[in-house]
């Protein structure tokens, strides 16, 4: 046997961690539920968005698998279909995709390891999206270092596998659906992405970023427009709420002292 | 050498591979960009680091911008029922959400109910 226990508490170690097939699997378990239901639903409307340009049914169902950005996917379709310059469709994406930095940058410290390949860390940001973010954030804090990649691929592939199928079903089911179920299909996006950014919130400070984005999105749409709104409402959100939370970590060190 | 910036233009030259030159170039590439810079930046911060708290601040406020922008700015037939039916669901699916000691299906369903409920009463 390879790994034979040599003393007890290895022993005790091989019995609790999962070894890196294990953990993957254990990640594509921990998605069914919830994530997959609500992926579907949401690719399904991505699907027939694509449909309804007359985009070919191959590439609008694996445009999840290669892009994985559902709010770039809507953008990409609808863009087309108000007849948008296709390099000002581009600059859109890359406006509404920055915070895919701060995602890969923040799930990065719970998958890295000096001995892991660049490539495989680029594969593991290429699965970052709302979704599996959010269940990275869930599940990789309380986990061996070791189990966390794998748990994270595992978990991350079962969500894109059923986005990249659910793209096609709703391709081919859009003319299907009746108004009420669109309307719904499409609000369980925002609905799922915004509870889960609740259910990650630990401690007072933590709900800062969420309360200040809530009340300077609008703003900033007034201000700046549909353009811009995004990134200023977003940004400084993420920063005066680091900053509110630094003094209060700072003024609880200086009690504590 | 025909236009690359036109589907009409990408046609003639990828001929039926046209619409994955689309996505390569005007989907994959600007937002795959910040991806890896993410990895290439990423690659030094640990849990405990203050450029850690930041980055996790910033992606949470990216990410309810986006949620926000969803609500007050819907597309397709979401866009058919009224800001007040919008928020009313929202807000209650949140309740609900709380209400059941963070229950993600609680606040799924009553969301998604009544914005079913919303858009029979406002045909």
């Amino acid at each position: 046997m390879q790994n034979t226990p040599t003393d007890s508490s290895q022993a005790v170690l091989s019995q609790t961690e999962k070894s890196a097939p294990q953990a993957f699997l254990a990640g594509c378990a921990s998605a069914m539920g919830v994530p997959v239901v609500t992926i579907f639903i949401s690719m399904m409307g991505v699907g027939g968005l694509a449909r309804q340009i007359d985009f070919p049914f191959i590439a609008s169902t694996l445009s999840t698998l290669i892009v994985w950005a559902g709010p770039a996917q809507v953008l990409l379709f609808g863009g087309i279909s108000t007849g948008t310059a296709l390099p000002w469709i581009a600059l859109a994406i890359l406006f509404s995709s920055l915070r895919f930095m701060p995602m890969t940058m923040s799930l990065l410290p719970y998958l890295n390891d000096p001995k892991r390949p660049t490539w495989l860390l680029l594969l593991a940001a290429h699965l970052v999206s709302i979704t599996t973010w959010v269940e990275g954030l869930r599940h990789l804090p309380g986990m061996p270092h070791r189990e966390r990649l794998p748990f994270y691929l595992g978990s991350s592939a079962m969500i894109i596998g059923v986005g990249t199928i659910a793209t096609g079903v709703g391709y081919l089911l859009v003319s299907e659906v009746p108004a009420p179920l669109a309307a719904a299909l499409l609000f369980t996006t925002p609905l799922y992405f915004g509870l889960s950014t609740l259910g990650a919130i630990r401690t007072p400070t933590d709900a800062l970023p969420v309360i200040l984005a809530t009340i300077l999105t609008p703003t900033a749409t007034v201000l700046l427009g549909r353009d811009y709104d995004l990134i200023a409402a977003g940004l400084s959100a993420g920063v005066i709420g680091y900053l509110v939370d630094r003094i209060v970590r700072r003024r609880r060190q200086a009690a504590a002292s | 050498m025909s236009d690359m910036f036109t589907i009409a233009g990408l046609q003639s030259t990828f001929g039926p591979f046209w619409a994955f030159a689309v996505l390569l170039i005007f989907a994959f590439l600007p937002t795959e960009f910040w991806r890896v810079l993410g990895v290439m930046l990423g690659k030094g911060l640990n849990e405990q680091s203050e450029g850690f708290r930041l980055v996790r601040m910033i992606s949470v406020g990216l990410v309810t911008a986006v949620v926000a922008k969803l609500v007050l700015q819907p597309s397709g037939s979401l866009a058919n029922l009224s800001a007040s039916a919008r928020f009313g669901a929202f807000f209650a699916a949140v309740a609900a959400f709380y209400l059941f000691r963070r229950s993600l299906a609680a606040g799924l369903s009553t969301g998604v109910g009544l914005v079913v409920l919303f858009s029979i009463m406002e045909r």
